[in-house]
């Protein structure tokens, strides 16, 4: 009976091609919208949290509470104090004091501008690199205290007109530097594009005594957040300001996450403003369907169609049109976050993955035959109860 | 004999704004089984309304009709549904088929829409159809098919659910005197061959005069006229 009703809708969708599409696209393009949205940044939590589960568990950050990221013009406000208040924790196992900015790079007579990292270069602060994953590709690392740089994966290839290569010399604010490593790829472009020192050796270049942020490795054995809010309370109290965090990866973490969650949420609410328009498309095309075909009701209903079964028929012709705009949508939703994934990746700006996930895919798809129904619901009712004479009266 | 049709005293009457437009007044019409009634009457006269009535469309303003013994006032919605798709097959005059749908498929929708289960539906569709003498065609939509062809797939369909009336309001209207008498002959059949009660709504005198005719009614303004009654 289910699939006699389902077969009348369908030859009522089929019917009117047209109006049909035009009524599925509204669903479609609420859909499609989402889908790309939530598989977005699915694809970047992902991505992010990649990279912290490569940073391990047991590296502490401390970086101040403003935001001072690259190219940011804040002051660096950690000092060797600072450093040493952190070491004399007996539970932190390696201090690392890092500072960043931008430098000029000379190279064949050709300038260039970039981001410069200073980090702790001695054998423990290797370690630390070791265990984060930091690589080399070609070469080694710099040494402390020597004028040796690292160049980052895209520096070498896109920093200047010529490629960088190991044994080469690069000015560095007009220092000569020899270059001694290319590391390997780290997916984002951030680090992609910097060029390594010893942190000392970079103090000079950059003109600057004090460290951007400070990474402390915890000893084997300790509890990573215990040790993080020790080191929060140690130096709270040394420097007599609130103005930094020491978070361990997972909290970093947790803060990235309720961060995009809220992106999210704002952007999949924008996306289903048009889902709604979408329905009440939806609803409109439905209570036209049944203005027209009043008289198709009044037949059935003569030829014994219960209130029910004319019911079931246009709920059929809407959830139908709903089911469609929602694979139709979902397909194209996954098109457009593939697409966003490639430009993502080939702009190196942020990597992610873009995955098919069944739940977001089934989710969608029965949300968009809810819609419909829904929105067919108050037409279809309407449909059921016309009574049988003045149905069949309608012209 | 039992009346499967009993209409007594049978007043409806339609509210036009503050107007009272009586188109039945005290409608008195017993129909036996088995039997071919005509109801005649000129334009106007509640030939229509009447044939809602007794196909339980509608529900008189006043007075009781009884299908099989059984008050369609005291009915709910989907016994009335049951009642107009399990006992009775309308013919209309405008043929009133889906367009959307061929013509096998409309004849299968009164199965659709019967509460117990109709098996082979479709074979028993094609066996309707070459019955009424539609043997092609029988995948064409109502569109692709002459006046006369509709009529016999109304017709087909009106025998889907094997009702014991079948009423028909008008159903030469539409087509031309050759196609009307073929219709005609159809019907007859069916109430002589397959003993159905047979009831048709017409201002056509010629139907009164056919050999077979059971009763005639006549009404006027709403009541019968005159009536006549054979055997
Ligand atoms: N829904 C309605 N609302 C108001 N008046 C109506 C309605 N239906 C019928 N009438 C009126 O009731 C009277 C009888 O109408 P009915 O359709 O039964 O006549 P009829 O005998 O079938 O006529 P015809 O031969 O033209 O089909 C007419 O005066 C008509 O205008
Ligand atoms: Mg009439």
């Amino acid at each position: 009976m289910i699939q006699d009703y389902l077969r009348i809708a369908l030859r009522n969708i089929t019917h009117r091609k047209l109006r049909s599409w035009l009524t599925a696209i509204g669903i479609i393009i609420g859909v499609a919208s989402v889908v790309a949205l939530i598989s977005v940044s699915q694809g970047m939590q992902g991505a992010i949290e990649e990279q912290f589960e490569q940073m391990g568990t047991d590296t502490i950050t401390i970086t101040p509470t403003s935001f001072t990221g690259p190219g940011s013009t804040a002051e660096a406000p950690f000092d060797d104090g600072d450093v040493r208040v952190i070491e004399r924790i007996p539970e932190i196992d390696t201090v690392l004091p890092m500072m960043y900015g931008t430098a000029k790079f000379t190279f064949h007579n050709q300038d260039s501008y970039s981001y410069l990292m200073g980090i702790p270069l001695d054998k423990e602060s290797n370690k630390v690199w070791d265990d984060i994953g930091w690589d080399i590709l070609e070469g080694r690392f710099p040494e402390a205290g020597k004028k040796e740089v690292g160049i980052g994966y895209l520096a070498a290839k896109e920093m200047f007109d010529d490629e960088l290569r190991v044994k080469n010399t690069i000015m560095v604010n007009d220092e000569k530097f020899k270059i001694v490593g290319i590391a390997k790829e780290v997916g984002n472009s951030q680090d992609d594009t910097a060029i390594y020192m010893d942190v000392d050796v970079a103090k000079d270049i950059l003109d600057q005594e004090d460290y951007n942020m400070i990474m402390a490795k915890v000893k084997p054995g300790n509890d990573a957040e215990l040790v993080a809010d020790k080191v929060q309370r140690k130096l709270e109290k040394y420097r007599d300001a609130e103005d930094f965090n020491a978070l361990t990866p997972s909290e970093i973490l947790e803060q990235i996450n309720d961060i995009l969650g809220i992106i999210q949420l704002v952007l999949v609410g924008i996306a289903a403003i048009s889902l709604l328009v979408g329905a009440i498309g939806i609803m409109n095309t439905m209570y036209t369907s049944v203005l027209e075909r009043t008289k198709e009701i009044g037949i059935m209903k003569a030829i014994g169609a219960s209130n029910n079964a004319i019911m079931m028929i246009f709920l059929a012709e809407a959830g139908i049109l709903g089911i469609v705009g929602g694979i139709v949508g979902t397909i194209l939703g996954m098109i457009m976050g593939k697409g966003v994934e490639i430009a993502a990746g080939s702009s190196g700006f942020i990597p992610l993955r873009v995955e098919i996930s069944w739940p977001l895919i089934l989710g969608a798809i029965s949300f968009a035959f809810l819609i419909g129904a829904l929105s067919g619901t108050l037409p279809a009712l309407g449909a059921a109860k016309l009574k049988p004479v003045d149905a069949l009266r309608h012209e | 004999m039992k009346a499967i049709i009993d209409v007594q005293d049978v007043w409806k009457i339609y509210q036009m704004g503050s107007v009272e437009v009586p188109a039945l007044r005290g409608l008195d019409i017993t129909i036996n089984k088995g039997d071919f009634a005509v109801i005649m009457g000129p334009s106007g006269s509640g030939k229509s309304t009447a044939m809602n009535m007794v196909g339980a469309l509608d529900l008189p303003t006043k007075g009781i009709v009884k299908l099989d013994g059984r008050n369609i006032a005291h009915m709910d919605e989907s016994t009335l549904a049951q009642v107009r798709g399990e006992k009775i097959g309308f013919v209309f005059q405008t043929f009133n088929l889906i367009p959307t749908l061929t013509a096998i498929e409309n004849v299968t929708l009164p199965m659709i829409f019967k509460r117990s289960f109709v098996l082979d539906k479709v074979e028993k569709a094609k066996k309707i159809l070459r019955l009424v003498g539609l043997g092609e065609r029988m995948t064409h939509r109502p569109g692709e098919l002459s006046g006369g062809e509709r009529q016999r797939v109304a017709i087909a369909r009106s025998l889907a659910n094997d009702p014991e009336i079948i009423l028909a309001d008008e159903p030469t209207g539409n087509l031309d005197s050759k196609m009307g008498e073929q219709i005609m002959d159809l019907l007859l059949d069916l109430h002589e061959k397959h003993k159905k009660t047979l009831i048709i709504v017409t201002h056509d005198p010629r139907f009164a005069k056919l050999k077979g005719v059971d009763n005639v009614f006549w009404l006027k303004d709403g009541a019968i006229e005159k009536k006549r009654r054979e055997k």
